[in-house]
């Protein structure tokens, strides 16, 4: 990948995974910088880009795992986060009903929150969200719908929460 | 009730972000790589010296010599000499260590038990002198420490060495407050004794923050090196490893002081290659679908390749998730043979040692062997590792899921082989999931028969990587 077409590929794509990653993960910043790192790896692997059916899935799938040990190491409380990707900031989100799906989210399993996002935000077929995530089409199909169910669920309750 | 489709496809990630500019990310992408460069080159260079050290060795050797007298009394250095620097790195490389006065490589407590300690909860006994040093900040990823530990003599550093592999080799998964995986890799020995460690989390599914660390033995001395990267698994201990021993390397080569012969001879390494010299290349013609069907169903079916893999093969784990990666292989050759109703994947990696091979099927090997697994329905999956009833090749492994329903034989089943011949790796997955006959005891050996029968000619042109060749 030379550098005009990088350039072309990290301008068209960063607000797009960005925004795929923060649902995963539920924190934007967080997502911001994790996605950042990814692109800085994807440059320094662009022969491994090149070859990748997918770039745009290597960066987000480089993206989550970073956040995913960033995340690890949080919650253990033994190391400092990864200078790489600088500290976490949690900023507000912009809306209530953004907050509500973000924290609906955050509240699945890792598997049917990242089978749900790959899906219904990256718009990706079933096909290819098995592939990435590396697991046969049916558990993905279960995953998603035992995902909508737990979702719709989350969201009624936080909607009647919010009017009572 | 909210429709969470709705709701997810009008995702609305927030306010414009504002990123780095491109050519920003660039740069430091290619800060990266340079760093990464540097550290495979240095790790080639080492992996020449190793093979190149025993060749002399084995050359001076003279098998005829009459017994020598017992050697005097060794007085072992006590003190670590000044000059001894402990921050050095191979030439280029671009890590930079700073010395610290005492030992840096965390204490190893494995499922609760001291196994090594610099200090006086060591098992064996405290290091009579301790030196460390540091490159970035410990726990990030990249950052690397070295402690070096000098002992009161070469049996206590010894027996320090075998309390750590000891204590490894009995806690492969701690289940304290923080969840590590344990492991003793595969690896040359080095010098007059050497051990690898990896520690990993596994934590919701993942496994991740790596540390790996070299330990060496020269004399009464002990080099504890570590590095550590935020990825995990098999994959990215092959991609650290060869850069850990190239980094340590001029560390070890100093402890030649410690050594009960000084530094007039060489100590490093043995390599298993009697000349030095392995292949690794993979012809052409190499017949890597000999034994598989030649027909199928329809022409949209049956054989394929075999065509240079640019990636090494996957293999379903424990916890079925895809094991990536296994890689450290020079050269890949792939092909197989697929039928509506079965799938049969083949590949050919070629490694840079012997050692090298046998660790790639270890790990395959140690992921896909477990308990049964409970997956609902009734439907219990069972995964059973054996060793290959032919004894095909230096050493081989058979791995066979298969499943049980009810506590009734079920359809369908995944067998995998593994078959090693010298520096290479035959492996092969056969995959019938869900439209075969029901797995009983007796069709599970015809299941294990047929994969070791169909691998044999291909076992046998694999002779050109064996150490006596063909």
């Amino acid at each position: 990948m030379e550098e005009a077409e990088f350039d072309d590929f990290y301008t068209a794509s960063f607000q797009r995974i960005t925004g795929q990653v923060y649902a995963m993960i539920g924190n934007r910043d967080e997502a911001l910088e994790c996605v950042q790192e990814a692109f800085v790896r994807a440059w320094a692997h662009r022969r491994k880009l090149d070859r990748a059916e997918h770039p745009e899935a290597w960066v987000r799938t480089t993206a989550y795992r970073l956040a995913v040990s960033r995340w690890r190491r949080t919650v253990r409380g033994r190391r400092p986060a990864d200078r790489a990707v600088g500290p976490a900031v949690e900023t507000a989100a912009p809306s209530e009903a953004h907050v509500a799906l973000v924290a609906a989210l955050k509240q699945l399993p890792e598997a049917q929150r990242q089978a749900l996002v790959l899906h219904h935000i990256a718009d990706l077929p079933v096909h290819d969200v098995a592939r990435e995530v590396g697991v046969p089409e049916g558990t993905i199909k279960a995953r998603l719908s035992r995902g909508r169910a737990a979702l719709a669920a989350l969201l009624t309750d936080e909607e009647g929460l919010s009017h009572a | 009730m909210r429709d969470p489709i709705d709701e997810l496809s009008n995702f609305d990630p927030g306010p414009t972000m504002t990123p780095l500019p491109a050519s920003e990310v660039r740069r430091r992408g290619t800060r990266l790589r340079r760093r990464n460069t540097a550290l495979t080159a240095i790790a080639a260079a080492a992996a020449v010296t190793v093979v190149a050290v025993p060749v002399a060795a084995l050359a001076g050797h003279d098998s005829s010599s009459t017994p020598q007298p017992a050697p005097p009394v060794h007085s072992w250095v006590q003190q670590i000499p000044d000059g001894f620097d402990v921050t050095a790195v191979p030439a280029g490389s671009p890590v930079r260590f700073d010395a610290r006065d005492d030992s840096v490589v965390d204490d190893f407590t494995l499922c609760g038990r001291p196994a090594f300690s610099t200090r006086s909860d060591d098992p064996v006994g405290p290091a009579t002198e301790t030196a460390g040093a540091t490159a970035g900040e410990a726990g990030t990823d990249g950052s690397d420490g070295r402690t070096l530990a000098v002992y009161a003599d070469d049996t206590t550093a010894d027996r320090a060495l075998a309390a750590l592999r000891e204590g490894v080799t009995a806690c492969p998964r701690d289940t304290g407050s923080t969840p590590y995986l344990w492991g003793a890799v595969e690896a040359p020995a080095v010098a007059d004794g050497s051990l690898v460690i990896s520690q990993q989390v596994r934590q919701s599914g993942y496994t991740g923050d790596l540390t790996l660390t070299e330990v060496v033995r020269v004399g009464n001395a002990l080099l504890l090196a570590s590095t550590h990267t935020d990825a995990g698994g098999d994959q990215a201990i092959q991609e650290t490893l060869p850069a850990l021993t190239a980094l340590s390397q001029p560390v070890v080569d100093q402890m030649c002081v410690f050594s009960a012969t000084g530094c007039s001879t060489a100590s490093n390494a043995v390599d298993p290659s009697p000349t030095g010299e392995v292949t690794t290349a993979i012809a052409a013609d190499f017949p890597l679908l000999d034994g598989l069907p030649t027909t199928a169903a329809t022409k949209d079916f049956g054989r394929y390749g075999p065509k240079t893999d640019k990636d090494p093969m996957s293999f379903m784990t424990c916890e079925n998730d895809v094991a990536n990666g296994f890689g450290g292989a020079v050269e890949r050759l792939g092909g197989g043979w697929t039928d509506p109703a079965e799938a049969r994947v083949r590949q050919l990696s070629t490694f840079a040692s012997a050692a090298g091979a046998s660790a790639y099927l270890r790990q395959v090997e140690e992921v896909g062997t477990c308990q049964p697994q409970d997956t609902g329905s009734g439907v219990t999956e069972i995964h059973s590792g054996a060793g290959s009833d032919l004894s095909l090749g230096d050493e081989a492994f058979i791995e066979v899921r298969w499943y049980r329903h009810n506590g009734n034989p079920a359809p369908g089943f995944q067998v995998t082989e593994l078959v090693r011949v010298g520096n290479a790796v035959l492996a092969q997955t056969r995959t019938a999931d869900g439209y075969d006959d029901n797995v009983t005891s007796a069709y599970l050996e015809q299941i294990i028969t047929e994969s070791d029968q169909s691998l044999a000619d291909v076992v046998d042109s694999m002779c050109v990587y064996a150490e006596g060749g063909c």
